[in-house]
């Protein structure tokens, strides 16, 4: 078997990505020593898939899709420290603090697209193809959360 | 763009310590790399033994990522052969695609081939070869790609469920509706049930148990289940009631604190083994570590208190659960070994206090398998019976299967798993993807996929495993399967490989078998509607009904009374499709499915849910006596893929399914939300009669029962029940819990 090198530096990757993966964690998991877990398995499954890996492109979408899914089986939750309850994350702004809870309360699906959507400005074409479904499912889903975190904080159509 | 969302996120960063921590620890793992390499290695490369490895947890991370998405979106099992298709590779070939084989022959007629192991020699020597080998990982791959079809039940929140009268013919004479079963006599687990006087509801996103009072309109009992403790996390599943016993089907996963460094320190074992031929394979005879179990309650309500009456545990993630007659029997999948300790084999387990203090194993050799199983994971079937609360529980096991899903009748349970094969497929999984020259083996048939099958025969409490075998195709779903004279009907979408020069994809076809008790095939129809792929399937004794769907919907009838000579009489060739099929009576069929149209690139598009009344009394000549078309592309129904969603009750006439509407702009197709309620005439077909809207989260399922002449509107993810009268559907009280 041949191997190539990458031309993925895997300390460029965490400088690059580390702030994106770590929020889509902890927007799936909602605590902090638990998104820590996920984001520091996330780096090392790239590391050790890293010769795979072919583009810029390819490495983002490959992160996203890998922290859903060390996420999804809370894997690392697993290997935390018994002793500790789990940590919440702080925010500087009671609004902030807020927000973050309401959207912790949506379902895990109706979060992660809330979050591609909103914060990594994905087109809905893209979390479809992310999320293997297709775009009026998102759109469903988008649209539920939407309505859900409107009634819970308020705010028109064109804040949320 | 919600300005809000991001400044929320944009205050959460990764510390500048854990960034190095993190650069650390990558460090030291491939500087352990390294020093075992012969040759001084690039960074980030491996010894060639080791790429395999991570190659092997790479992608079956990926896969997992498909499972996962799958199990989000709960998607049929379609939804994946579909995947399959689109698998796009540039090859250089010749233009023309080989000729597709003859079919796969189903297994041969070696009735003894199923046996048990002779000892743990024998399991170990299978596993060590198994797990060595080097299909492993794309044995590993596909094994993670069934894993996404296992249709365990609450996949979200949103998969709830709902209440319905038996299957057709029934004429219970109590007034309150059961849960909508494939089989008579054959109950299946559901997140709501009723007993008329109680209604049980589980709350699966939150973990909470509720037990409401029909008359009182209060919460009598309830449960929480421990979703978040720090040691385990318990998830309900599903329920059964009997007797005035409830039965709580239940998932734990247990976390080990001390895996990662298990897992640290056996990659660096490996790394120094000198031969793969020594390395030691030993057997552990408790839990896997980092496997899930599925636990078994037994209650009783005894002065308004929860009584647990048994509990026992089975090794595994949850497949499926069935009752007859008070016998529970339920279903787990379970690899044999953990990514993390893959030189342990790990046996089936369980608890049972009747039995011992503690976890049982299995014995290996009471475990089945059969000559060179494509899997090295087990399917437990685990029974009690609930008359007997002092008998043990009852666990058989079988190596090298992980069943996709069950189909039982009141005396087998049948299991199934998709293999997939495919004479270029490895190649494109494996071999491209490393660049290598492609090698195809040409024994290897063309069909990407076969569905093999185990059969179980079924008397309360024993069980035993008989049969084996397979057909050619890959099996939508539990009604795909059914069980007549002794013979097993299944109808399959056969996928077979087609490639020219520029793509590798599969073309479809259809087919049904008919297998007699050994699971050999007797009788055969195949190769019908080519092209197009099931959609939704029925068996009606001694006829058959099969929906297969490209751009317009054929329901084909099939006069199965000879098994060695099945065929097909008739097609009703009508636009949309139904997703599932209702039986009503023994000549009305109800179809719940899509309405489609053009979407202006050749394709189709769906633009409504559509209920669809069917007269199959001239087999020859089925005719859609009326339908009905509701809302827009962004109407659908939960009952188009979960027949438990499905309230029907013949008697009273009545129709009632889950409604779901989005639409960015019309604000009356957002009316749409909540369950709708259509009247079934047997001459006339469906009407619609009314929407019961809901009322707590405004997309989120919902389910209703009827409890007299009074429907219960259930949204179980919002702890909201609300009471309708059954003939004016006027909003009577609501139940907020």
């Amino acid at each position: 078997m041949q191997t190539t090198k990458s031309n993925i530096d895997i300390n460029y990757a965490i400088d690059k990505y580390s702030n994106m993966v770590y929020r889509l964690a902890v927007s799936r998991v909602g605590k902090k020593d638990i998104a820590d877990d996920v984001y520091q398995e996330v780096f090392i499954r790239l590391n050790r898939n890293i010769n795979k890996i072919e583009s810029e492109s390819h490495l983002k979408n490959w992160l996203i899709k890998v922290t859903i899914n060390c996420s999804k089986t809370e894997l690392m939750s697993k290997w935390n420290n018994i002793e500790e309850l789990p940590e919440d994350i702080k925010f500087e702004t009671e609004e902030h603090h807020e927000i973050f809870e309401e959207v912790q309360k949506l379902d895990e699906k109706y979060r992660t697209v809330i979050h591609l959507f909103y914060y990594e400005d994905m087109k809905i074409s893209e979390i479809a193809e992310m999320l293997d479904t297709n775009e009026s499912t998102i759109k469903t889903w988008l649209s539920r959360a939407r309505d859900i975190l409107r009634k819970a904080l308020g705010g028109d159509e064109n804040e949320w | 763009m919600n300005g809000k969302y991001k400044d929320t996120f944009d205050e959460i960063k990764v510390s500048e310590e854990l960034k190095m921590n993190l650069k650390e620890k990558i460090r030291k793992e491939n500087e352990t790399m390294e020093n075992n390499t012969e040759e001084p290695m690039a960074n980030n490369q491996r010894p060639k033994r080791n790429i395999s490895t991570w190659l092997l947890v790479g992608v079956a991370a990926c896969l997992l990522v498909i499972s996962c998405f799958e199990s989000i979106t709960g998607f049929q099992s379609r939804r994946l052969a579909s995947a399959n298709t689109t698998n796009t590779t540039v090859v250089d070939e010749p233009e023309d695609p080989d000729k597709p084989d003859e079919p796969i022959q189903t297994a041969s007629g070696d009735v003894d081939k199923i046996k048990k192991f002779s000892g743990e020699e024998e399991l170990l020597a299978i596993s060590k070869e198994k797990l060595n080998s080097a299909s492993r990982w794309s044995d590993m791959i596909l094994e993670s790609a069934d894993m996404a079809t296992m249709d365990a039940v609450p996949k979200s929140a949103t998969v709830a469920t709902a209440e319905t009268t038996q299957a057709v013919g029934t004429n219970s004479s109590s007034d309150y509706s059961r849960t909508n079963v494939q089989v008579e006599d054959v109950d299946e687990e559901d997140i709501i049930k009723t007993d008329g006087k109680y209604i049980y509801v589980l709350n699966v996103s939150e973990g909470e148990f509720n037990v409401i009072d029909v008359d009182t309109q209060k919460v009598v009992v309830e449960k929480t289940f421990d979703r978040n403790n720090r040691t385990t996390s318990d998830r309900p599943l599903g329920m059964f009631l009997y007797k005035g016993k409830i039965v709580l089907i239940s998932d734990r996963s247990e976390y080990y604190f001390d895996l990662y460094e298990d897992y640290d320190y056996r990659v660096k074992n490996e790394t120094n083994e000198e031969n793969e031929e020594d390395e030691k394979f030993v057997i552990d005879r408790g839990y896997a570590r980092n496997q899930d179990r599925t636990i078994v309650e037994v209650y009783n309500i005894e002065n308004g208190e929860l009584k647990l009456e048994r509990a026992v545990g089975m090794s595994g993630y949850y497949v499926s659960s069935r009752m007859i007659d008070g016998n529970v029997y339920f279903l787990t999948n379970e690899p044999s070994y953990s990514y993390y300790t893959n030189r342990t084999i790990y046996l089936p387990t369980w608890e049972d206090e009747v039995k011992a203090e503690g976890v049982l194993s299995k014995e290996v050799n009471d475990i089945y398998y059969i000559e060179n199983p494509d899997s090295t994971s087990y399917t437990n079937i685990g029974v009690i019976n609930l008359d007997k609360p002092n008998e043990e529980m009852k666990v058989e096991s079988i190596y090298g299967f992980n069943t996709n899903s069950i189909y039982m009748s009141t005396d087998n349970l049948y299991l199934w798993k998709t293999n997939y094969t495919g004479r270029y497929r490895f190649y494109y999984l494996d071999g491209a993807i490393k660049g290598e020259e492609e090698k195809v083996d040409e024994s290897i048939p063309h069909d990407t996929s076969t569905t093999s099958f185990y059969r179980i025969s079924v008397d309360g409490m024993n069980i035993k495993v008989e049969a084996n075998g397979s057909v050619p195709g890959q099996v939508l779903n539990q009604f795909s399967l059914d069980e007549y004279n002794g013979n097993l009907r299944v109808a399959t979408t056969r996928y077979i490989e087609s490639r020219n020069k520029m793509n590798y994809s599969s073309e479809t076809n259809n087919n049904l078998y008919i297998l007699d008790k050994n699971l050999e095939t007797i009788g055969k129809i195949e190769g019908f509607e080519e092209g197009e792929k099931i959609y939704s399937v029925r068996f009606m004794g001694a006829r058959g009904f099969v929906v297969t769907f490209e751009a317009i919907d054929p329901l084909l009838t099939m006069d199965l009374s000879d098994p060695r000579d099945p065929k097909i009489v008739g097609k009703l060739e009508i636009p949309g499709v139904s997703n599932y099929m209702q039986l009503y009576d023994e000549n009305h069929i109800i179809g719940i499915g899509e309405d489609v149209g053009d979407n202006g690139h050749g394709g189709y598009t769906r633009t409504g849910l559509k209920i669809s009344y069917f007269d199959i009394s001239d087999m020859s000549n089925p005719i859609e006596v009326n339908k009905l078309i509701i809302g827009d592309s962004s109407t659908s129904s939960e009952g188009e893929y979960n027949h438990k969603a499905v309230l029907l009750s013949k008697e009273k006439g009545i129709l009632v399914i889950p409604i779901t509407s989005y639409s960015w702009d019309d604000s009356d197709t957002r009316e749409l939300n909540g369950s709708i309620v259509f009247n079934v005439d047997a001459q006339r077909g469906v009407s619609q009669k009314g929407i019961l809207k809901n009322d707590g989260r405004m997309f989120d399922t919902s389910r209703t029962i009827y409890i007299g002449d009074k429907y219960y509107k259930i949204e179980p993810n919002s702890n909201i029940i609300n009471v309708y009268d059954m003939n004016s559907l006027e909003l009577l009280s609501t139940i907020d819990y």
